[in-house]
């Protein structure tokens, strides 16, 4: 019985051990690892304009993808860099965000710089109508890192 | 002859001026949960946010670009709570209600209500915020602060977290526009 208090004992002191380590472990920053797809950025803005969004965000958002481009403007807003490639279609935005905690490594990419990065997906937003103030198609991508 | 010239560029110029936007696709939203065991934020550098001089405000927000502290926070957000594969964006649109002594082209603070409609988790929700618009040259900043309930929007907190996520969060908005284009 002793043995048995004992073992149990064990069982829930890891648990709650593991418990309190997943609870607390901290966020990515970052995406790092195997990309979840490696893409060419032309086609991906382009198969991102000719599907429905909701197609586009399903098959990407939240998943790791890859790509080369070259940097257009580098913007800093509290800490975190904002990175926007250029793309060969007019009223086309993709934005390329850093977390503060990186952003020592987005800061030595200048504009005109080829890179190659590695970032979540957040999806694309299309304007839902002529009248939309917000009126350029917007691909949004964060947690970015440069591959080097 | 002159004045027909003058009287035209005038004309241009006024109706330039009538059109003016204001956009970002850098804007920062914050989110604050206060409940009764847990407080934590979550930080959003990419808001798209735009004004026109008419008074038309919009803003887009990718729901992933949330960043939190915890890793299972995140992924609960993310997966869990606002289901972002399905509704990737949060976005409102609206109207500012008195833009009568708002002038986006003159430098100054001036105190407005935006009324508009919330479109987030798939609901749609017609509220009227009130913020701040503060003019600098040939910028508009976009500050707000206001509460939403995630029961207005059908996102169900499980009763186990209900002590750690409250139902009702605090949103901070701070977007810095740049004049963008003439539409």
């Amino acid at each position: 019985m002793k043995k048995l208090i004992i073992i149990v004992s064990i069982v829930a002191v890891l648990g709650i051990i593991i418990g309190l380590y997943l609870y607390n472990k901290p966020s990515e920053f970052k995406s790092t690892g195997k990309p979840d797809f490696e893409v060419n950025l032309t086609d991906f803005t382009k198969e991102g304009i000719e599907i429905a969004d909701s197609i586009f965000n399903k098959k990407y958002v939240g998943k790791s993808v890859r790509f080369s481009g070259t940097a257009q403007t580098i913007k800093e807003n509290d800490g975190a860099i904002s990175i926007q490639m250029t793309t060969d279609q007019e009223e086309v935005v993709v934005l390329a965000g850093f977390h503060a905690s990186v952003s020592k490594e987005a800061k030595s990419i200048k504009a005109g710089d080829k890179v190659q990065l590695q970032c979540e997906c957040n999806g694309v937003s299309k304007p839902a109508d002529e009248e939309d103030l917000l009126s350029e198609i917007v691909f949004t991508l964060s947690r970015c890192s440069a591959v080097k | 002859m002159k004045k027909i010239t003058f009287l035209t560029i005038l004309a241009l110029f006024a109706l330039n001026l009538d059109a003016q936007t204001f956009k970002t696709n850098e804007g920062n939203i914050k989110f604050i949960n206060k409940s009764s065991l847990e407080e934590f934020e979550a930080v959003n550098n990419q808001v798209t946010a735009a004004i026109s001089s008419k008074g038309k405000v919009q803003f887009r927000v990718p729901i992933n670009s949330f960043q939190f502290e915890k890793k299972l926070m995140q992924s609960h957000f993310q997966e869990n709570y606002m289901e972002s594969n399905t509704f990737p964006n949060a976005t409102f649109s609206g109207s500012v209600t008195k833009m009568d002594g708002v002038n986006l082209t003159k430098a100054g603070e001036y105190n407005v209500k935006v009324a508009g409609i919330f479109d987030m988790h798939g609901v749609s929700k017609a509220d009227t915020l009130s913020g701040k618009l503060i003019v600098a040259k040939g910028t508009v900043k976009l500050v707000s602060s206001f509460s939403i309930k995630c029961n207005d929007y059908n996102i169900k907190i499980p009763a186990a977290v209900s002590s750690k996520v409250a139902n009702e969060i605090k949103i901070n908005v701070n977007c810095l526009t740049a004049i963008a284009e003439k539409k």
